[in-house]
C-alpha cells in the first residue's frame, strides 16, 4: 500500500511538473552550456592556482597586448570623420574610468568601425575595443562607462593575462618571442570569459563606473536590453533534429561563451546597487559625441 | 656466292633494263631464303653428330678414368708387394724401378681396351725411382709373363700406363712418400643429359666463329663481286684504246685467268673456299663478255644475235657441264640461271625460246640423274617466267586480251612442252627422303599452275577454256593414275586432286550464269561415289572437299542474293529453297547414311571432320532452304518441324553434331520468335493475332517435345532443360505481348502453376526453376503495376496483385520437388515475394501517414498465421514488415504536424503502432531458445523507444526529462507487476535518457535569481524524486535488478539521484555557496546511509565531502579577487558554513564507522576507497578541518594567523580527547607545532608589536594547556595508542 501511495505521489509531482511546465510559455533554448559552464568553472579554478605562482610581468603583458592590437588595429581600416568623433568619445569615457583601475597600466581604448560588431573585449595590457554596434544600443555615456569598466576590470583582475599564459601553455608558446603570439587569434579576446570571470568583471566594473562618478544604472540598463535582444534571437528548438543540430553546433563553439545568463547578472548588479546603497544614483548622463567640424574640407 | 653473282648480274643488268633486274634480284632474294635453309639444315645434321660423338667420347674418357684407376690400385700393390720382398731378399732392389716409367704403345697389346681417338693421358703419376732414365719406346723390353718373378709388374699394369710425359727430372722428386698419393683421381664424369648451356668461352668462340666466317667466307665473295665489276665497268668504259675486240679479249681473258686460278686453287681444302668463289666469278666474266659482244655498244664484236645467244649459251653449258664436276647444285643452278638470263636478254624472237626449251630438258636430265630436284624447281620458275616476260613484252601488261597474235601457237607448244617435260620428270624420278618429296610437290604443283598463268595472260581463245581445263585436269588425272603405278602415293593424291581441282575450275567456264553448285554437287558425289566403290579414300575426299567447296559457295555466293530477294519479296522463294533443300539433303546424305553404312571408309580423322563440317552446312541449308520457301512467321515453326526431325534422327544416328544441330536450330527458332514472330503485334503489322498465338504455341509444343529425344540421345539433361526454358520464355514472352496488361502477372503465375503441376508429375526439377523465374516475374509485374495504375476501382488496381500474393502463398508448399533445405528456401521465397505484395499493396493504396497502423496489422496476421500453423518464414516476414513500420513511423510518421478532432496524428498512429509492438512481442512465434534469450523484446524495446521519441517530439524542451522518466517509472512499474524484466530494463534506460537530459536542457533553464519555483527546479526535482523511487523499488523490492550484466542498476539509480540534487545545487545557489551547499547533503546522506543501510549513500557522502574540499580550497579560497576581500561573507561565511556543516556531521560518521564489510580485495584504488568508506569519520573530519586551517591562513588578517591556528589546534585536541581519536589529537597536536614554527620564523620578526605579543601570549597559553591536558590524559591516552 505504502508503494502505491509513493508511486502516486511521485508520479503525481512528475505530472504536475509536466503540466505546469507545458504550460509556461516558452521552453529555454537546448544547449550544452550546463556541461560546458562546469568545465570551464572547473578549468579556471584549476588553473587559477598557478597562474598566480607563474604570473608575467606588467612589462610582458604590454609587450603582448601592443603586439596582439597592433595586428588587430591595422586589420580595422581607416575611420570616418563620425567614427574618429564616437572614438575620441570612448577615449574620453574610458579613460575617465581608467584612472580609477587597480594596475596601473597604459589604458588604450579603440573603436571597431562596424555597425555589426555588437561587442566589446579586452586585451592583456590595457587595450580596449568597442564595437559601433554596441554604442549604436546606448543612450547614456553610463552605458558606456560600464561597458568599458567591465573590459577594464578582465584586464584589472588578470583574467586577460591569464588567457595568454593558458593560451602559451597550451600551444606551447614563448612569450619572450613576440613573433610566436602570431598564433594566438583576437577571437581568443572577443569570445568572452567563463561565468566567474565575467560576474566579477560586472562587479568589479561596477564599482569602478561609479568611481569615476558614473550611475550604475547604465550596466543595468545596458543589461536589460541585451536580455530583451536575449528573447529575441534565440532560437527554440522545435523538433527533435533541431535539438541535437543546436546542440552540435553549440557545443562546438561554446566552451568560451559560457556568459552567465543575462537574467543572472542582472540580478548581480541590482544587488550591488542594493548593498552599496546607490539606489539613489538613478540620473544618467546623455551619449554625448563631439563632432568637429573641418573648414577646411568645405 | 651465288646470290652475290645474282646480285652482280642485278647490278650490271640494272644500266639496260629494269625488268630483268627486279628478276634477278627476286633470284637472288629466293636463292638466298633456300641457302639459308639448306645451311640451317646442315648445320642441324652438323651439330648433332657433334652432340653424339662428344658423348661418345665422354663415354671413352669415362671407361679410360675407371681402367686407369684400377691399374694405379694395382700397381700401388704390387709395388708395396715388391718393397717388401726386397726387405726380405737379398737381390738389388735397383732393377725393379727401371720397369716403372715404362709406356707400351698401344699397338703392341692386343688385350688393351678399344684404341682412342687420342691417346689418354696419365694424370700426372710420378716416377717411382728417381734415378730412373725416360726409355724410349722401342728400347722397352718385352712383356714377361705375370708370375715370372715376384715383385715384377704385371703386364697389364703397364700396357695401360701412356708414356706421354716421357720422364720428370730426377732432382725434382728423389722418392715420394707413397705411391697413391701421386695418383689425383679424377672427378666423377657427368652423364647429363639436358643440353649444357653455353659457357662464356662458347659464347666467345661462336663470336670468333662468326668473324671467321666472315673472314673466309663472305669477304671473298664480296671481293670477287666488286672486282668483277670493276673489272666489266672499267672495260666497258675506260679503256677505249683497246678498241672492242681488245675489251672482249681483255675481259675473256680475265675471266678465263680467274677461272683458272679458281680450279687451281679449289684442289686444296685450305683454298677451296676462294677457289670455288673463283670459279663463280670467272664463269660469271666470261657470261658477261659473251653478252657484251653483241649487246654493249663498246665490246660489240659479234654482229649476229643467234649467233651471240649460241656462244652464250654456249658458255652457259660449258658452266653447267663444268661445275657437275663439283656436285654443287648451287653451282650448276647458277650456271643456268646464267643460261636462263640469257634468253632473257636476247628473246626477240620466238624461236630464242626454243634456247629455254632445252634448258628445261637440260634441268629435267640433271635434276632427275642427280636428284637435284630444287634445281627443277628453279627451272620451272625460270622457264615459265621466262616465258612470261617475253609475252610482257610482246603484248604489254594486258596481256593477249583475246586478241590473236601470231606467235601464239608456237608460244602454246613450247608452254604445253615445258608442262609435258617437267610433269615426266615428276612421274619418272625417285623420291628417297620426304624432303625431296615435298620439294617435288612444289614443283608439280608450280608446273601446272605457272602453265595456267601463262595461259591465261596469252589466252586468245576463252571458250577453249573449259575444254583446256577439263583436258589438263584429266591429263593430271591421268598422270596421277601412272604415278600410282609407280607406287608414288603422294604423287598420285596431288595430281588426282590437281586434276579433279582443274576440272571443277573448269565448269564456270562453260556454264557460267547457270547454277553451277548443282553440277559441282554431281561432280562431288560422283566422286564420293567412286571412292566408295573403289575403296580409295583420295577420290572420296576429293569428292567431300568439292561438297565442301559447294557449301562455301552457297554461303559466299548464294546467301546474300537470296537476303536480297527476300527484300523485296514476301513470297516463297522456290528456286533458290529447292537448290538450298536439295543441297542440304545431300550434305546430310554424305555425313551421315553413308557414313553409317560405310563406317571403315571413313574412319580416319581428316573424313570425320569433312563430313562434320557437311552435316553442319546440310544444317544450315536446310534451314535456309526452308527460310526462303517457308515466309515469315512460319518460318520459325518450320524450323522447329527441322528440329524435332534433326532431333529424332539424333535418337537413331547417336551423333554429337545432329545433336548440336538440333540445339543451334532451338536458339534460331527462338531467337527468330522472340525476332519475328513475338514483336508482330507490337509493330502493327498486319498479320492476324491468332496465328502469331498458334504459332508460337505450337513452337513451344515442338520445343517441349523435342526436349525428351535430346535429353535421352547424349545422356545430358542440359539440353532438355534449354529447350524447356525457350519454350516456358517463349510463352511467357506471349503473354506478355497478347495478354491484358494488368493480368500478365496472374497468367504468368498461371504458366507457373502449369509447370510446376507438369514438374511434380514428370519429375523434373528444371521445370520447378521455370516456375521460380516465373514466380519472380509475375511478383515484378505486379510490383509495377500497383505502382503505375492508379486509374480503376480498388480491385481492379489490386486484384491481380493479391491473386498472384495468393497464388504464391497456395504453391509455395508444392513450389520444389524436394523436401530438404532447398525445397524450404523455395516455399520461403514464393511467401516472402507474397508478403511483400501484399505490404507494397497496402504502401501504394493507404496513406502514408496510417501505413504504420496498416503494415502492423498485417504483421501481426502474419504473426497469427506463423503461430496457428507453424510457418516459419511468415515469422520472419512479420518482424520485417514490423521494421518496415517502424521506418515509416521513424521517418514520416514523426514529422507530421496533422491533427484529427485536435489529437495529433503523430501520437494516434505512433500509439497504435507501439501497441501492436507490445501485442507483436507475445504473439510473434519464436523457438525455445529464441524465447530464452528473450529476442521477442526486441519489440517492446523498439516500442518504448517510439514512445520516448514520441515525448520527445510532442513536449516542449523542458519538459522531455520529465516525460522520459515519467515513461521509465511506467514501465519500470509494469515490468515489475508482470515481471517483465526487459520492461523494467526499458525503464532504467528512459530514467538514464532523462537524467543525461537535464544536463543538456534543464539544468541550464534558470528563472530569475531567487525563484525557486523556477523551470529548472520545476523539471528536475521530479526527475530526481522518480529516480530515487525506483531506486528504493529496487533497493527494496523483492526483484534480483540489482545488477544487469556489469552494471550495478541500484547504485546507477541511487549516484544519478544524488548527482541530480548535487547538479540542481550547483546551478541554483550562487558560486560562493555551492560548497556549503553540497555540504548540507552530507549530513544527509549519511543520514540516509543509516536509515536505510545501504553503503551507497557513505559512498556519496566521501565524495561530496571530497568535492566540498576541491571546490573550497580551488574557488573559495584561491579564486577570489586579486584586489577585494569580499566582506565578512566571502572570508568566512561562505566557506565557514560548510565546514560548521560538516563538522556537525562527525557523529553520524562515527555511527558508519567500520559499519559496512571492508573489502580486502582488487587494487589500490579499490583498496584505499574501502578503507576510506570503513573510516568515514577520517574524511568527515578532515576535510572541514584542513578547509579551516587554509581559510585562517587565507582569510585571517596576518598577524591573528598564528592565533587562530592556535585555538584550532587546542580546538581539535580536545575534541580527540573526547572522541579518543589519534588521528584527531595528532592534528591537534601538529596544528600547534606549526605555530610554534610559524613564531619562530615569521611572527617574530615580521609581526607588529602587539600582533607579535598576542600571538605569543595566546600560543603559549595554547601550549600550556594542552600539555596539560596531555599529561593529565596520559594513560587514557596511551591505551589509544
Amino acid at each position: 500500500m505504502k508503494r502505491v501511495l509513493a508511486f502516486i505521489v511521485v508520479a503525481g509531482i512528475a505530472v504536475a511538473a509536466l503540466y505546469v511546465a507545458q504550460r509556461r510559455p516558452q521552453s529555454p533554448p537546448v544547449s550544452s552550456n550546463a556541461i560546458v559552464e562546469v568545465a570551464a568553472d572547473v578549468q579556471r579554478d584549476v588553473s587559477r592556482v598557478p597562474m598566480r605562482v607563474t604570473r608575467m610581468s606588467d612589462d610582458q603583458e604590454i609587450q603582448v597586448g601592443n603586439e596582439l592590437a597592433a595586428r588587430y588595429v591595422s586589420e580595422s581600416g581607416t575611420l570616418s570623420p563620425m567614427q574618429l568623433a564616437l572614438q575620441r568619445y570612448v577615449v574620453r569615457v574610458g579613460g575617465a574610468v581608467a584612472l580609477h583601475a587597480k594596475r596601473k597600466l597604459p589604458y588604450q581604448f579603440h573603436l571597431i568601425p562596424s555597425h555589426d560588431m555588437i561587442n566589446a573585449f579586452a586585451l592583456p595590457g590595457g587595450h580596449v575595443f568597442v564595437g559601433e554596434g554596441l554604442l549604436d544600443m546606448m543612450m547614456s555615456e553610463d552605458e558606456l562607462a560600464s561597458v568599458l569598466a567591465h573590459e577594464l576590470e578582465h584586464i584589472d583582475q588578470y583574467h586577460c593575462a591569464e588567457r595568454v599564459q593558458v593560451e602559451t601553455q597550451a600551444r606551447q608558446l614563448h612569450l619572450g618571442v613576440l613573433g610566436e603570439l602570431a598564433q594566438l587569434p583576437i577571437a581568443l579576446w572577443q569570445a568572452g570569459y567563463s561565468k566567474d570571470q565575467e560576474l566579477e568583471a560586472d562587479r568589479e566594473g561596477l564599482l569602478l563606473a561609479v568611481s569615476a562618478s558614473y550611475s550604475p544604472f547604465g550596466m543595468v540598463r545596458l543589461l536589460e536590453k541585451f536580455s530583451r535582444m536575449e528573447q529575441e534571437y534565440v532560437i527554440h528548438a522545435r523538433s527533435p533534429e533541431q535539438e541535437l543540430s543546436q546542440l552540435a553546433v553549440q557545443s562546438l563553439g561554446g566552451y568560451f561563451r559560457s556568459h552567465p545568463p543575462t537574467s543572472e547578472r542582472l540580478a548581480q548588479a541590482n544587488h550591488v546597487i542594493e548593498s552599496e546603497k546607490w539606489q539613489d544614483r538613478k540620473q544618467l548622463k546623455p551619449f554625448r559625441v563631439e563632432y568637429e567640424t573641418n573648414a577646411s574640407a568645405r | 656466292m651465288p646470290e652475290l653473282i645474282l646480285l652482280l648480274i642485278a647490278l650490271v643488268s640494272l644500266a639496260f633494263s629494269a625488268e630483268s633486274a627486279v628478276f634477278f634480284c627476286i633470284v637472288a632474294v629466293a636463292v638466298a631464303i633456300y641457302r639459308r635453309q639448306t645451311l640451317r639444315n646442315d648445320f642441324e645434321k652438323f651439330q648433332s653428330n657433334l652432340t653424339e660423338q662428344a658423348d661418345a667420347l665422354r663415354r671413352e674418357i669415362h671407361w679410360t678414368r675407371d681402367k686407369l684407376e684400377k691399374v694405379t690400385a694395382q700397381v700401388a700393390e704390387l709395388r708395396a708387394s715388391a718393397e717388401q720382398g726386397a726387405a726380405v731378399s737379398t737381390e738389388s732392389p735397383r732393377v725393379e724401378p727401371a720397369a716403372v716409367p715404362v709406356a707400351t704403345p698401344q699397338t703392341q697389346v692386343p688385350q688393351a681396351p678399344p684404341p682412342s681417338p687420342k691417346p689418354v693421358e696419365t694424370p700426372k703419376i710420378a716416377p717411382l725411382a728417381p734415378e730412373a732414365k725416360p726409355v724410349a719406346p722401342p728400347t722397352v723390353a718385352p712383356p714377361r709373363p705375370p708370375m715370372e718373378k715376384p715383385g715384377e709388374i704385371p703386364v697389364a699394369a703397364r700396357t695401360v700406363t701412356p708414356p706421354v710425359v716421357p720422364s720428370t727430372p730426377p732432382t725434382q722428386q728423389p722418392r715420394p712418400a707413397t705411391p697413391a698419393a701421386s695418383v689425383q683421381a679424377p672427378p666423377p664424369p657427368s652423364f647429363r643429359s639436358q643440353k649444357p648451356q653455353p659457357t662464356f668461352t662458347e659464347r666467345l668462340r661462336k663470336a670468333l666463329d662468326l668473324e671467321e666466317t666472315l673472314g673466309t667466307n663472305w669477304l671473298n665473295k664480296l671481293g670477287v663481286v666488286i672486282l668483277v665489276l670493276g673489272v666489266a665497268l672499267f672495260g666497258m668504259y675506260e679503256l677505249s684504246e683497246l678498241g672492242p675486240h681488245g675489251k672482249v679479249l681483255l675481259l675473256a681473258a680475265l675471266g678465263a685467268a680467274m677461272l683458272g686460278a679458281g680450279i687451281y686453287l679449289d684442289r686444296g681444302d685450305r683454298y677451296r673456299i676462294i677457289g670455288r668463289t673463283a670459279i663463280g666469278g670467272g664463269w660469271a666474266l666470261l657470261f658477261f663478255t659473251s653478252y657484251g659482244a653483241h649487246h654493249v655498244d663498246a665490246m660489240h664484236v659479234i654482229q649476229s644475235e643467234p649467233t651471240d645467244l649460241m656462244l652464250m649459251l654456249g658458255v652457259a653449258i660449258a658452266m653447267a657441264l663444268h661445275t657437275l664436276r663439283y656436285r654443287s647444285q648451287v653451282v650448276t643452278g647458277l650456271a643456268f640461271l646464267l643460261a636462263y638470263s640469257t634468253i632473257t636478254l636476247t628473246q626477240d624472237t620466238v624461236y630464242a625460246l626454243t634456247a629455254g626449251a632445252a634448258l628445261a630438258v637440260g634441268i629435267v636430265i640433271i635434276a632427275v640423274r642427280m636428284q637435284w630436284y630444287e634445281l627443277e624447281v628453279f627451272g620451272i620458275l625460270s622457264s615459265y617466267l621466262n616465258h612470261m616476260y617475253w609475252l610482257y613484252k610482246l603484248l604489254g601488261m594486258q596481256g593477249a586480251n583475246h586478241h590473236p597474235f601470231p606467235e601464239f601457237t608456237a608460244s602454246t607448244a613450247i608452254l604445253a612442252f615445258y608442262w609435258l617435260v617437267y610433269r615426266f620428270s615428276y612421274i619418272v624420278r625417285k623420291i628417297e627422303t620426304p624432303l625431296q618429296e615435298n620439294i617435288s610437290a612444289v614443283a608439280a604443283l608450280l608446273n601446272t599452275l605457272l602453265l595456267l598463268v601463262v595461259m591465261k595472260f596469252q589466252s586468245v581463245h576463252p571458250e577453249l577454256a573449259f575444254f583446256a581445263l577439263l583436258v589438263l585436269g584429266a591429263l593430271e588425272l591421268g598422270f596421277g593414275q601412272a604415278a600410282l603405278a609407280r607406287r608414288r602415293r603422294t604423287a598420285f593424291t596431288l595430281l588426282s586432286i590437281l586434276g579433279a581441282s582443274l576440272m571443277i575450275m573448269a565448269v564456270p567456264f562453260r556454264y557460267s550464269g547457270e547454277n553451277r553448285a548443282i553440277l559441282w554437287m554431281i561432280g562431288a558425289e560422283a566422286f564420293i561415289a567412286a571412292g566408295i566403290i573403289l575403296r580409295e579414300n583420295v577420290f572420296r575426299r576429293i569428292g567431300n572437299v568439292t561438297a565442301l567447296l559447294v557449301a562455301l559457295h552457297i554461303v559466299v555466293l548464294e546467301v546474300v542474293p537470296l537476303f536480297r530477294q527476300r527484300a523485296v519479296t514476301s513470297g516463297p522463294l522456290t528456286h533458290s529453297g529447292t537448290l538450298l533443300l536439295t543441297a542440304g539433303i545431300l550434305f546430310y546424305l554424305n555425313a551421315h547414311p553413308l557414313r553409317l553404312r560405310w563406317p571403315e571408309l571413313y574412319s580416319e580423322w581428316v573424313d570425320q571432320q569433312m563430313l562434320m563440317a557437311q552435316s553442319y552446312f546440310g544444317a544450315f541449308t536446310l534451314a535456309l532452304g526452308l527460310w526462303a520457301i517457308v515466309s515469315w512467321e512460319w518460318t520459325a515453326l518450320a524450323w522447329a518441324v527441322l528440329m524435332v526431325a534433326l532431333a529424332f534422327a539424333n535418337l537413331r544416328y547417336k551423333t554429337v553434331d545432329i545433336y548440336q544441330q538440333a540445339l543451334l536450330l532451338a536458339v534460331s527458332v527462338t531467337v527468330r520468335t522472340f525476332w519475328v514472330n513475338l514483336p508482330s503485334a507490337l509493330a502493327g503489322t498486319n498479320h492476324e493475332h491468332m496465328p502469331r498465338v498458334l504459332i508460337v504455341s505450337l513452337i513451344s509444343a515442338a520445343m517441349y517435345f523435342s526436349a525428351w529425344p535430346l535429353g535421352k540421345a547424349q545422356g545430358e539433361r542440359w539440353p532438355r532443360n534449354l529447350l524447356t526454358w525457350f519454350a516456358t520464355a517463349l510463352l511467357a514472352y506471349l503473354i506478355a505481348t497478347d495478354v491484358q496488361h494488368r493480368w500478365v502477372c496472374v497468367a504468368w503465375l498461371g504458366l507457373g502453376v502449369a509447370l510446376l503441376a507438369s514438374a511434380r508429375r514428370c519429375r523434373l526439377d528444371h521445370l520447378c526453376y521455370q516456375e521460380h523465374f516465373l514466380a519472380l516475374f509475375a511478383t515484378i509485374s505486379a510490383w509495377a503495376k500497383l505502382d503505375v495504375v492508379v486509374s480503376g476501382s480498388l480491385m481492379q488496381r489490386i486484384a491481380p496483385s493479391l491473386l498472384v500474393a495468393a497464388g504464391l502463398y497456395a504453391v509455395s508448399r508444392k513450389a520444389s520437388l524436394w523436401t530438404d533445405r532447398r525445397g524450404q528456401w523455395v516455399a520461403y521465397l514464393h511467401t516472402w515475394a507474397a508478403t511483400s505484395l501484399v505490404a507494397f499493396a497496402a504502401y501504394v493504396e493507404f496513406q502514408a501517414i496510417v501505413l504504420p497502423v496498416v503494415w502492423m496489422g498485417f504483421a501481426l496476421v502474419l504473426a497469427w498465421i506463423a503461430r496457428r500453423f507453424l510457418v516459419k518464414e511468415l515469422a520472419a516476414q512479420a518482424h520485417v514488415i514490423s521494421a518496415l513500420a517502424v521506418i515509416q513511423t521513424v521517418t514520416v510518421v514523426f514529422h507530421s504536424e496533422a491533427r484529427v478532432q485536435g489529437l495529433s496524428e503523430r501520437l494516434l498512429v505512433t500509439c497504435g503502432v507501439m501497441a501492436a509492438l507490445y501485442v507483436m512481442s507475445r504473439l510473434v512465434p519464436m523457438n525455445e531458445e529464441q524465447r530464452k534469450l528473450e529476442l521477442h523484446h526486441v519489440y517492446t524495446w523498439v516500442a518504448s523507444t517510439l514512445g520516448a521519441v514520441l515525448l520527445w517530439y510532442e513536449l516542449q524542451p523542458l519538459s522531455v526529462a520529465v516525460g522520459w522518466a515519467l515513461l521509465g517509472l511506467l514501465l519500470f512499474e509494469v515490468g515489475t507487476l508482470r515481471n517483465v524484466r526487459q520492461l523494467r530494463f526499458q525503464g532504467y534506460v528512459a530514467l538514464f535518457s532523462s537524467f543525461g537530459r537535464i544536463f543538456v536542457v534543464n539544468l541550464a533553464a534558470g528563472g530569475q535569481p531567487g525563484d525557486w519555483l523556477s523551470p529548472r527546479m520545476l523539471t528536475v526535482v521530479p526527475v530526481a524524486l522518480i529516480l530515487f523511487f525506483v531506486y528504493s523499488q529496487i533497493a527494496f523490492g523483492e526483484d534480483s535488478d540489482s545488477s544487469i550484466g556489469r552494471f550495478n542498476v541500484t547504485a546507477m539509480l541511487a549516484y544519478a539521484g544524488s548527482i541530480t540534487v548535487v547538479s540542481i545545487l550547483y546551478f541554483q545557489v550562487s558560486s560562493p555557496w555551492i560548497a556549503a551547499a553540497w555540504a548540507v547533503l552530507v549530513p544527509i546522506l549519511l543520514g540516509t546511509s543509516i536509515v536505510l543501510e545501504k553503503e551507497v549513500f557513505l559512498q556519496q557522502a566521501i565524495l561530496l565531502s571530497v568535492a566540498i574540499f576541491s571546490r573550497g580550497m580551488i574557488h573559495n579560497l584561491f579564486d577570489g579577487s586579486y584586489f577585494t576581500d569580499a566582506g565578512w561573507k566571502g572570508r568566512f561565511a561562505e566557506l565557514g558554513t560548510a565546514i560548521v556543516v560538516m563538522l556537525i556531521s562527525l557523529p553520524l560518521a562515527y555511527r558508519l564507522k567500520r559499519h559496512f564489510t571492508r573489502n580486502e580485495k582488487g587494487n589500490a584504488i579499490l583498496r584505499f576507497v574501502s578503507k576510506l568508506i570503513s573510516r568515514p569519520e577520517q574524511v568527515i573530519f578532515f576535510v572541514p578541518i584542513v578547509l579551516l586551517t587554509f581559510m585562517l591562513a587565507l582569510k585571517m588578517r596576518a598577524g591573528m594567523v598564528t592565533v587562530a591556528w592556535g585555538m584550532e589546534g587546542v580546538a581539535v585536541f580536545l575534541l580527540a580527547l573526547a572522541l579518543n581519536e589519534r588521528s584527531f589529537r595528532l592534528t591537534g597536536l601538529a596544528l600547534l607545532m606549526l605555530c610554534v614554527g610559524k613564531i619562530m620564523v615569521i611572527d617574530a620578526w615580521r609581526l607588529a608589536p602587539r600582533d607579535r605579543y598576542l600571538t605569543f601570549i595566546v600560543l603559549g597559553l595554547a601550549l600550556l594547556g594542552v600539555s596539560f591536558l596531555y599529561t593529565r590524559y596520559r594513560e587514557t591516552i596511551r591505551q589509544y595508542l
